[in-house]
């Protein structure tokens, strides 16, 4: 063990009910921060507070948490039933009350009948499920996950995720979930938070991380964005103009970057479009040579080459008429300032 | 792939000459010869094939019938039992704090240091705990220095040496198979066993010892075959009124009753199976699972 920081100065706070995600890569030490909440590891300073209440020098067995893990931990020796009452069990409820826990549970979760199989008799979101019914056994203010998903297909995943959802709404239990996977976080949280390196980079819903991000961090670890790096030129109809690659971007300025100062144009590859004919007064507009042309069904991915950086991305919904550019042709691609922002240099995902 | 298919029949051959020949000349045969002298009178060699020479059961109702011979033999049996059960109660703590432990480097030291004593002869090992023991050895020292008793304490005489011996000598064949069984129990399983409220105590009994039971239930069966079947260390730590019954028959094969000795030896073959399927039974196991 070094003395390194897992985590630092993190501080949210959780509404009862809320479905809250840590989403960052692995080892921002989101997963630190669940064991914390849980009671497996207590932290050097700080508080971690339950209905008002400090949880120091409460164990987890104490905690009105329940954790579910990333390989689930199903006892592999015990029936369904059995794994759904075992919080139950310990707690001294006659067998009568553990059965009728058990069904309910296995009714909330569309497994009734499935109570006396075995573990190993399950599929994998079976298994899932009888994991999260163990863990509402036991009537937890907060159900904490970790990376849950994370071992089923990306099918029976995106499946889960509206089911995982879904449970949540039904029972009201606080969620606490922990994903690197930033398509879990924005689908199923009312808020997340976005963590690297130990510390949180932003707060805030779905469409708030999605589409107005805080830190160069958020705004590449979620989504796909094209960056543009530069010095701010100047200001123009309170728009900031970025001296990029291609000549004066604008873009939004929320974190008011001052002239001069080295900074990084955000812009969403579904937010640039293909310019027919430019028109008159149009800005930030490039032009540029095809690299490569994706064409994937329900969108069209188009790569246009750059000199020094990755390709810039354009991605637009297949409407079926839009020819697609061959490689080598010159295309001029647009996109509205508002459509884009700049942020402080800083480290990116 | 069956073996057959990767090593060729050369190499199945071999398999089956060398074990067959271990089992049928070194196991089978001997077992057989042990059970026809454990039935027949011990008989001088003239007598051999006469009239006399008859199937019978008096050999067992000397072994077990005569009261010296069955007070040593359910000594034997309840003093196994108890090394068994100290055995246990040293080795799973030890066992589990070393399984949890996973990869740290000072668990291979811990192992190493466990087996470097077991590099020496159990005979030696004996012998050490007998001067250790002994009326003005290091522990009569100790306890008397400490006035603790006032007189030095006699550990031959009440089985207190047999038994220490005999723990000792046997610990690793405990902690070991435990050991074996505990390291891949994922750790996870305990945590949720926490999580979800249980104390220490459930954890052990929900779901660490019905992880680990097959090997519990091989080390307690390897231990108390050991510890009953021992000789150098009821020997050497025994005093006169603490007879094993390995000892009883020793004495019988020295004094060349093969057929009293062997009979003797039969009971405690019997012993042997009847603790096994009493442990199977207790663990709930299946004889595949201990073998493993």
């Amino acid at each position: 063990m070094t003395n390194a920081l897992a985590v630092r100065d993190v501080s949210v706070s959780i509404p009862k009910g809320e479905f809250f995600s840590f989403l960052g890569p692995s080892g921002c030490g989101k997963t630190t921060i669940l064991r914390m909440i849980s009671g497996f590891i207590a932290p050097t300073c700080g508080q971690i507070r339950l209905d008002g209440k400090d949880l120091a020098g409460v164990g987890p067995h104490k905690r009105a948490t329940a954790l579910i893990f990333q390989n689930l931990a199903l006892f592999p020796l015990m029936s369904v039933a059995d794994n759904i009452a075992y919080g139950l069990r310990v707690r001294g409820a006659p067998a009568v009350a553990r059965r009728r826990k058990a069904d309910e549970l296995l009714d909330l979760i569309a497994l009734s009948g499935y109570g006396d199989k075995r573990i190993d008799e399950l599929s994998g979101g079976q298994k899932q499920r009888v994991a999260i019914a163990r863990a509402l056994a036991v009537e937890p203010a907060v159900l904490l996950l970790d990376e849950p998903l994370s071992s089923l297909d990306l099918k029976l995943r995106q499946h889960m995720r509206a089911e995982l959802r879904s449970l949540q709404k039904q029972t009201g239990v606080t969620f606490v979930y922990i994903t690197h996977d930033q398509g879990e976080a924005l689908a199923m949280s009312d808020r997340i938070a976005v963590m690297s390196n130990g510390e949180i980079e932003q707060i805030g819903t779905s469409t708030e991380i999605y589409n107005h991000p805080a830190t160069p961090f958020v705004a590449t670890f979620v989504g796909e964005n094209n960056v543009f790096e530069g010095r701010v030129s100047g200001m123009e109809n309170g728009m900031a103009v970025l001296d990029s690659e291609f000549g004066p971007l604008r873009a939004r300025n929320p974190k008011g970057i001052a002239k001069g100062m080295p900074a990084l144009l955000f812009v969403r590859p579904e937010r640039v479009r293909i310019a027919g004919a430019v028109p008159v007064g149009a800005v930030n507009i490039i032009e540029a040579e095809v690299a490569d042309s994706v064409f994937e069904g329900v969108s069209l991915h188009i790569l246009l080459h750059r000199n020094d950086s990755s390709p810039l991305r354009v991605s637009m919904s297949n409407d079926g008429e839009m020819p697609i550019p061959v490689r080598g042709a010159t295309l001029r691609v647009v996109f509205a300032p508002d459509d884009a922002v700049m942020l402080p240099k800083g480290s990116t995902a | 792939m069956s073996s057959g298919q990767r090593f060729g029949t050369l190499g199945l051959l071999y398999v089956i000459l060398t074990c067959g020949i271990w089992m049928l000349l070194l196991i089978v045969a001997p077992a057989a010869m042990m059970m026809d002298f454990a039935f027949r009178p011990f008989l001088p060699p003239t007598e051999w094939g006469s009239a006399a020479d008859v199937y019978t059961l008096r050999n067992f109702g000397t072994a077990l019938g005569d009261e010296f011979n069955r007070a040593i033999f359910l000594k034997t049996v309840w003093a196994s039992v108890v090394t068994t059960g100290i055995a246990f109660v040293v080795c799973y703590p030890i066992s589990y704090i070393l399984a949890r432990a996973g990869r740290s480097s000072w668990v291979g030291i811990a192992m190493i240091a466990l087996l470097v004593p077991f590099w020496i002869n159990e005979v030696l090992r004996s012998f050490a705990w007998q001067l250790l023991l002994a009326h003005d050895g290091f522990f009569n020292q100790v306890l008397v220095g400490l006035r603790l008793v006032s007189q030095p304490v006699d550990f031959f005489s009440r089985n207190v040496g047999v038994l220490i011996g005999l723990v000792y000598t046997y610990i690793l064949f405990m902690i070991f198979p435990m050991y074996s069984a505990m390291e891949n129990l994922d750790q996870n399983q305990i945590e949720a066993a926490r999580d979800l409220g249980a104390p220490w105590w459930r954890i052990h009994w929900d779901v660490v010892i019905p992880h680990a039971k097959s090997g519990l239930a091989s080390g307690c069966i390897v231990t108390f075959m050991l510890a009953a079947g021992s000789y150098a260390v009821p020997q050497m730590l025994g005093g006169t009124r603490s007879l094993w019954f390995t000892q009883l028959i020793y004495n019988q094969f020295e004094a060349i009753n093969w057929n009293m000795g062997a009979a003797y030896a039969m009971c405690l073959v019997v012993l042997c199976v009847a603790f096994i399927l009493v442990m199977m039974s207790l663990f709930r196991v299946r004889l595949r699972d201990i073998a493993r």
